[in-house]
């Protein structure tokens, strides 16, 4: 979120007009955005620019919550309201569950959460257990890290794995080795938030490794397109985890524009930007290309004045351009 | 209705679906909630996702009405009818109050597709007058497959509702656009204040310059006056098709001849059928 870190222009690099002509035609999914701090502009743009499907993992929401009843309404959004406002605009909604690593500093709500979590984890649309691991890398933290990842063996479920953004490299390596600990196969495990000081250990152990492009704080995707030359596209997948600080919900096209303009394959920016996801994602059996294939449902005829109304992907485009609303 | 009937109705509609393998699953599903539903419903309602593949979960379903049933199923897919089968399943022989908390606790951790068979089985829930708020509740969710399921072929609402949560059904269907012709008997219980409040929307939307749905008329028959034949006649245009016409029509059939225009003479006398709520309720099944 917010760092207060000042760049220059100059320091930003030659920017790339956004030419989105390159990915025409091609289809995205994003594993990591949280869409409840995002706006219906987003979910346009997100539209247009050819995502099909998203992943919003269960996070904090800012400002620390402090009842169990605020988890539950927020679960409740993630696989309801959330799920349904996406589909609005013609991307499905699906979800993990779980509770987060600050969240777990705040040990009488955590007992709690843990209590809650079993109601919701296999509700339609939840996918894993998620974004757990470690932000200070505390004693609570690694407390209902592990619990949480007994619950994954225990329903069956692959976990994403929140890496912490300060003393990253250790606290990676820590939640791997916790997570084998426990007996989790790394296939079933994501790691995300990498960088290039994370990114081979997380291979070489069998891992998914997932990357947020996130401007100034996270990684950049030049620097992605350097990942790939280097290491291929085997299970390295990308996403925005577009928040309330500032982000970009386009971040997974925009990097699938600059690989293809930067010479990288297309089969190998489809697997980073769509196929790599979608499989990691599909233990639960209900994510899978094909269900993505098929249209998002479309309802029956509306017969006011003889129109058929075609949900989802369909809605009316505000005119940013223009100061008169109708 | 007998209320023994309805889950084996259910159930053969649902079998009549499914393969061999998943017909016996759902055998053993029956059994296992009869025996100890608080052991096994929640879990079996809760990952029919991952216990019936996809190709049957989609498939769309319809049951011929019939007089005795409380359901309308029409076009549903298959894992909303088994949800809802699943809910029949649950004996009202547990007692009115374990009944109502556990079929509560299910509204209140219900996913999308949870809530819509909950609100859709609202008409065959044991202790029916428990559910008139979770189904005025139902009406204010935001999810619109969820305030479909509450308002579309539903008979809970017109039974069960006070005439004010009824009129809020009715007002928010307008608003979200919805089939009136699906609201289950949405022609029986028109009254003064439903009337007034859709004379007043039908000024918005015509101040607004959007359109104005053809069925506003029907509601507002009983109170026409010359500011709404006013804009009757400055919208009339829009109406093109049989349906519109008839219903826009329907506010003006009590009228005497003389307040009555000549647009509004020609056009009656160009539609070929009965001006009345047996035409308009024709077109339900169209």
């Amino acid at each position: 979120m917010c760092t207060g870190i000042n760049r220059t222009p100059e320091s930003m690099g030659t920017p790339l007009s956004l030419d989105l002509k390159e990915i025409k035609g091609m289809r995205f999914f994003d594993p990591h955005i949280h869409m409840v701090s995002r706006t219906t502009d987003d979910y346009q743009a997100m539209q247009e620019a050819g995502i099909i499907g998203l992943i919003e993992p269960a996070f904090w929401v800012g400002q620390p919550r402090t009842g169990i009843d605020t988890f539950k309404d927020y679960y409740s959004s993630l696989i309801g309201w959330e799920r349904f406002r996406s589909s609005q605009f013609g991307i499905r909604h699906y979800c993990t569950m779980g509770l987060n690593s600050r969240e777990a500093n705040n040990e009488k709500l955590a007992e709690q959460v843990m209590e809650l979590l079993p109601h919701y984890i296999y509700k339609d649309g939840v996918l894993g257990i998620g974004e757990i691991g470690f932000d200070d890398q505390t004693a609570l933290e690694e407390k209902y890290y592990r619990l949480q990842l007994e619950l994954a063996k225990e329903a069956n479920l692959p976990v994403q794995v929140h890496t912490p953004h300060r003393d990253k490299k250790r606290g990676t390596t820590k939640s791997m080795d916790i997570a084998l600990e426990h007996g989790l196969d790394p296939s079933r495990v994501i790691i995300d938030h990498n960088t290039e000081e994370t990114v081979e250990e997380v291979l070489e152990r069998g891992f998914w490794a997932a990357f947020t492009i996130y401007p100034f704080t996270k990684m950049g995707n030049e620097r992605m397109v350097e990942v790939v030359k280097k290491y291929g596209s085997e299970r390295i997948m990308v996403n925005s985890a577009a928040d309330w600080g500032i982000s970009d919900p386009l971040a997974v096209p925009k990097t699938a524009a600059l690989m293809l303009k930067m010479g990288i394959d297309k089969k190998e920016v489809e697997r980073v930007t769509f196929y790599n996801a979608v499989e990691a994602f599909s233990v639960t059996g209900q994510l899978s290309v094909d269900v993505l294939n098929e249209p998002l449902k479309i309802d029956a005829e509306e017969k006011f004045e003889g129109n058929t109304v075609l949900r989802g992907g369909q809605q009316p485009k505000r005119n940013t351009e223009s100061i008169i609303i109708r | 209705m007998s209320s023994n009937m309805e889950p084996n109705r259910l159930k053969n509609e649902i079998l009549l679906n499914l393969e061999t393998k998943e017909q016996e699953l759902l055998s053993s599903w029956e059994s296992d909630i009869k025996n100890d539903y608080k052991r096994h419903f929640i879990r079996l309602f809760s990952t029919i996702n991952r216990h019936i593949p996809h190709v049957y979960q989609v498939k769309r379903v319809s049951i011929a009405e019939n007089q005795e049933s409380n359901l309308i199923v029409e076009d549903w897919d298959l894992s909303r009818l088994i949800r809802v089968w699943l809910i029949s399943l649950i004996s009202k022989d547990i007692g009115k109050e374990a009944y109502v908390s556990f079929i509560e606790d299910l509204f209140q951790y219900g996913d999308m597709q949870e809530l819509i068979a909950l609100y859709s089985a609202l008409p065959i829930l044991h202790y029916a007058e428990s559910w008139k708020e979770r189904c005025s509740e139902g009406i204010r969710n935001n999810i619109e497959g969820v305030q479909d399921a509450v308002a579309l072929n539903n008979k809970y609402p017109f039974v069960h509702l006070n005439q004010n949560a009824w009129n809020q059904l009715i007002l928010k269907s307008f608003f979200t656009q919805k089939d009136i012709l699906k609201i289950y008997r949405w022609e029986d219980r028109m009254d003064d204040s439903l009337a007034h409040a859709v004379e007043d929307y039908i000024y918005e939307r015509y101040a607004a310059k959007r359109a104005i749905n053809p069925f506003l008329w029907v509601f507002v028959a009983s109170r026409m006056n010359e500011k709404l034949l006013e804009v009757l006649k400055e919208t009339f245009e829009e109406y093109t098709s049989e349906l519109e016409k008839l219903c826009a029509l329907f506010a003006i059939i009590d009228l005497p001849e003389d307040k009555v225009d000549d647009l509004f003479i020609r056009e009656k006398e160009a539609i070929a059928q009965p001006i009345t709520m047996e035409s308009i309720l024709k077109y339900k099944n169209k």
